[in-house]
């Protein structure tokens, strides 16, 4: 699976930080999600989608 | 729900478990952790648990070993089911990946000594495994947490 967040989140100007707080889960976390070591939850996905005002399609794709 | 402590007892609970983990393996070792705090008390196998026969009683022991266990087992429980400071998700995963990892890991160990060690050692071995499970969870879990700590 592959995912955007790393782009949007510069699309948004946020720090790896400013969207842990954000989703209240540790910036380590975000840099796992980003890197693909981490698969979020289908509740983290659909918060990414809110705050970055898209489909969970947009940011997550299978290979 | 997540049964989780509160953080603020992780440190105190660590502390705790692994000082009296050295100390007790070493009044063990020693043998003198049977001799601490001698007592009447009331046994419910008072001879031999294998004969059922002899049914309950008074009998005069030491409660060192006792002591020992409980506070291993419970400041071990304590520390590695405390919250961390920020507990998301992928600690949970993390936690669980531990606990499944030390499960495999004691349970291995215990098949192996089956076949190896006999007759009573062979209690020490299960004795052993009481602790061995809480401390390679606790040993894992840590290690986990500071690989995802330094990312």
């Amino acid at each position: 699976m592959n995912n955007n967040i790393r782009m949007y989140r510069g699309k948004y100007k946020m720090t790896q930080e400013d969207l842990s707080i954000r989703l209240g889960v540790s910036r380590q976390t975000i840099n796992s999600i980003e890197n693909n070591k981490y698969f979020p939850s289908l509740e983290l996905g659909l918060k990414l989608s809110k705050i970055f005002e898209c489909k969970v399609d947009d940011l997550f794709s299978l290979d | 729900m997540n049964y989780l402590f509160d953080n603020k007892y992780k440190k105190i609970s660590g502390l705790v478990f692994y000082l009296t983990s050295i100390i007790g393996l070493y009044l063990l070792i020693t043998d003198k952790i049977f001799d601490l705090f001698t007592l009447n008390v009331y046994s419910l196998f008072s001879e031999s648990i294998s004969d059922l026969t002899y049914g309950g009683g008074w009998i005069e022991n030491g409660l060192g070993d006792e002591i020992f266990t409980t506070i291993i087992i419970i400041s071990g429980l304590i520390n590695s089911f405390s919250k961390e400071k920020i507990e998301d998700e992928l600690i949970s995963k993390i936690r669980l990946e531990s606990l499944t990892m030390s499960l495999f890991i004691s349970y291995s160990l215990v098949i192996i000594s089956t076949f190896l060690i006999y007759n009573l050692s062979y209690m020490y071995v299960l004795v052993f495994n009481l602790f061995i499970i809480l401390l390679l969870f606790n040993l894992i879990f840590r290690y986990r947490l500071y690989q995802h700590y330094k990312s």
